[in-house]
């Protein structure tokens, strides 16, 4: 069975850039643009892995980390908090709402999936 | 500019399906020309920052050696390309430096990409770092490049300058990292020089200051 990634993303092309990254990469991919459809198919459907984006809509994609991470339901679920703004202050923030793993801006197609299956394998 | 990158990496790596051999040429063009842009685009965005007077330092203690092995590391793939050796000696080196450690190491970067553009293939680059009697410590990185006429050698810091059209031509580079190095030295209260003779290698030596040098060795 392969492994479901969340990919949380307002932008449209790049959640698609991720989501192609990923699933050549033999992952199942789900996709969602703000916290509230991430939500709804964390609710509907088993998420091995959510990869995050700080700036949404709404809720920010930290909140909804904390929020996951608070949930006795979610918070085995691995987060990877992806962003443009890089700086060691972003990534305290990060870690400091509980997200697993920091990853700058832009994402590096090549190197993203070994990414993903670190932070897979150490959750399980 | 990243998702070009980005989608462009995928078909280069055959994912979407099978590329022949001349959409693979034009797709290592498109991938060329973008970093290039991208190269452009963060130093101009550095470069604006400064002069806007919005460029802020977050200078703090680290591992002086680690940081410029990790920047060697790197530079690494952009030196096997031409099978350049990179060597560091760093055995003189302060444990710790007391900088903003991103600007520092995109100081140690810019001069190293630097040298290996202007290093034929085979040559070698070597960094080494030394403290001089005046405190702080200085850093040089030496190539054995096409080196630099002396009549350059003055216009080597200065925006948009490139010193010969035919090089730049065969060695891309976006004219301004120089000039970004220098400003981002010279606001962590450094400098930054250069020695060189016409076919014989350049040599980039910057000083920098190391107010906890001092502190790091008592403790």
């Amino acid at each position: 069975v392969n492994k479901r990634v969340l990919v949380v993303d307002d932008n449209e092309i790049n959640q698609r850039l991720v989501e192609s990254t990923l699933s050549f990469a033999g992952y199942d991919v789900v996709c969602a643009a703000d916290a509230a459809s991430a939500l709804q198919r964390i609710d509907e459907t088993r998420i091995d892995l959510v990869v995050m984006d700080v700036s949404l809509p709404g809720m920010d994609g930290l909140q909804l980390t904390q929020k996951l991470k608070g949930d006795a339901q979610t918070r085995h679920i691995p987060v990877i908090v992806v962003t443009a703004s890089a700086t060691r202050e972003d990534e305290r923030r990060a870690l400091a709402v509980g997200a697993d793993g920091f990853v700058g801006k832009p994402i590096d197609t090549r190197s993203f999936p070994q990414i993903v299956r670190r932070y897979l394998e150490s959750s399980t | 500019l990243n998702a070009i990158i980005g989608f462009c990496q995928l078909m280069e790596d055959g994912l979407p399906g099978p590329i022949n051999a001349l959409q693979a040429r034009y797709l290592s063009d498109v991938l060329k020309s973008a970093r290039h842009l991208l190269q452009l685009i963060n130093d101009l965005l550095d470069l604006s920052k400064i002069a806007a007077g919005k460029m802020e330092l977050r200078p703090q203690s680290f591992a002086l050696a680690e940081a410029i092995e990790e920047v060697c590391s790197g530079v690494q793939p952009l030196a096997d390309v031409k099978s350049i050796q990179v060597t560091r000696r760093l055995e003189n080196a302060p444990a710790q430096a007391y900088l903003d450690t991103g600007r520092f190491k995109q100081i140690l970067y810019n001069l190293l990409s630097n040298a290996i553009k202007f290093t034929p293939d085979r040559g070698s680059v070597a960094v080494e770092v030394d403290r001089p009697q005046a405190g702080g410590f200085s850093m040089s990185v030496r190539d054995n490049g096409i080196g630099i006429a002396p009549e350059n050698m003055r216009r080597l810091f200065k925006e948009f300058e490139q010193l010969d059209n035919s090089v730049t031509r065969s060695h891309q580079g976006t004219g301004l990292g120089l000039a970004l190095t220098r400003t981002l030295v010279e606001m962590q209260g450094g400098s930054i020089r250069a020695e060189s003779e016409p076919g014989g290698g350049s040599t980039f030596i910057v000083t920098l200051p190391g107010t906890q040098v001092a502190a790091a060795e008592v403790t």
